[in-house]
């Protein structure tokens, strides 16, 4: 079942975000570059805000919650590992033999967006970026790490981890 | 000089519909692809559920746009792109008709260039009046965000709420040079609210972040 995503995974991680659209990569490979983790990368996209300006408009940066990233991650890990909220979605993304990165986050980010109440579009990124923090790992292990007293750690997220 | 009459053609506002109607966030405009409109990425937030675009009916800037009349038109919108480092958003509503900016960016608004904006300011307070400002560039600046510098523009004018994601365009040729996302305040989140109103925020200085983060946005 987790067949399709196996060879993405113990691919180059890099590749999660190299896939991105270039206004969404750009970014994100400058912050990485400079030797910010995905996590704290997915942290800054969550949270950007420009400096020293006051924003007329009522709505906050999803980010400012702080626990936000997690609550992400959680639900990441419930669709990957075979929680049965997302059985029909789940399905989708791994009935195809072979998929492509791009579709695997934005069918991750489209699956998950409505239990945190955000837009698909904004989350895809960080989902890209938790993915690349995984690491050369086959899903069926990473689950496996992610149960008992692990369940709510999340995996190493640093650009150097990944092998 | 340009002609900015069609201006009321492309623009709106931004809202999100509650338990009480509408509640608008900002101003958004028209971009040069069917049913796609340009923002500020905060003014709908990470969220688009319940998100709408606002139209009144308005021909010309200069009729009287009644302040009594509180109906509007509204049109489901989703995001379809949002880049919280830039501060811009593309939203996409099912509006068959677009635009035909000249897209450009501070590049070509150097200190002292003329440019005026659309939007609607005061529309936290249900207020929706297509409001035309004329500026001048006092400076170019970095602004950094979550270790992102981006290109802005310093308008020497003052803004309000509601005006996030108005249009920015060089007066003498119409080129779209940025979008306005808020105002210089260097405690932002610390002050101290009067009426609703930050004091930090009343003086003649507005950011807009450069228009040429635009058109990789809107090539997905």
């Amino acid at each position: 079942m987790t067949q399709a995503l196996d060879p993405l995974l113990a691919d180059d991680p890099t590749k999660w975000i190299s896939e991105l659209p270039e206004f969404q990569r750009t970014p994100l490979q400058q912050l990485l570059a400079s030797g910010l983790s995905y996590e704290d990368v997915g942290q800054r996209w969550l949270s950007a805000s420009a400096a020293n300006t006051y924003r007329f408009s009522a709505a906050r940066p999803a980010g400012q919650e702080g626990a936000f990233l997690e609550r992400l991650r959680v639900e990441m890990r419930a669709f990957l590992c075979g929680d049965p909220r997302y059985e029909k979605e789940r399905s989708g993304l791994f009935g195809e033999k072979s998929v492509a990165r791009t579709y695997v986050v934005s069918a991750i980010a489209v699956a998950v967006a409505p239990h945190l109440s955000v837009a698909s579009t904004f989350i895809a990124p960080v989902v890209a970026l938790v993915l690349a923090g995984l690491g050369k790992v086959t899903l069926n292990a990473w689950c496996a790490g992610q149960t008992g007293g692990a369940k709510d750690q999340p995996p190493p997220t640093s650009p150097t981890s990944s092998g | 000089m340009v002609d900015f009459s069609g201006v009321t053609s492309i623009t709106c506002a931004v809202g999100r519909i509650g338990p009480t109607g509408v509640q608008l966030l900002g101003t958004a405009f028209l971009v040069n692809k069917h049913g796609l409109f340009a923002t500020a990425s905060h003014v709908p937030g990470p969220d688009d559920s319940g998100l709408v675009l606002s139209f009144k009916p308005l021909q010309s800037l200069n009729d009287y746009q009644d302040t009594a009349n509180a109906s509007v038109r509204t049109v489901l919108a989703k995001i379809m792109a949002t880049d919280p480092f830039h501060d811009l958003a593309i939203l996409r509503a099912d509006i068959d008709a677009q635009a035909s900016l000249v897209l450009s960016g501070a590049d070509d608004a150097p200190v002292g260039s003329q440019v005026v904006s659309f939007g609607y300011p005061h529309a936290d307070h249900g207020r929706m009046v297509l409001t035309q400002q004329n500026a001048e560039v006092g400076a170019r600046v970095l602004i950094e965000s979550g270790g992102i510098k981006a290109k802005h523009l310093v308008l020497n004018t003052q803004s309000r709420p509601g005006q996030s994601g108005s249009p920015i365009f060089r007066i003498t040729d119409g080129r779209l040079v940025g979008v306005l996302i808020g105002t210089y305040a260097p405690t932002v989140g610390g002050g101290i609210s009067l009426g609703g109103i930050d004091p930090q925020t009343l003086h003649q200085t507005t950011h807009a972040v450069s228009a040429e983060y635009l058109p990789a946005m809107l090539s997905l």
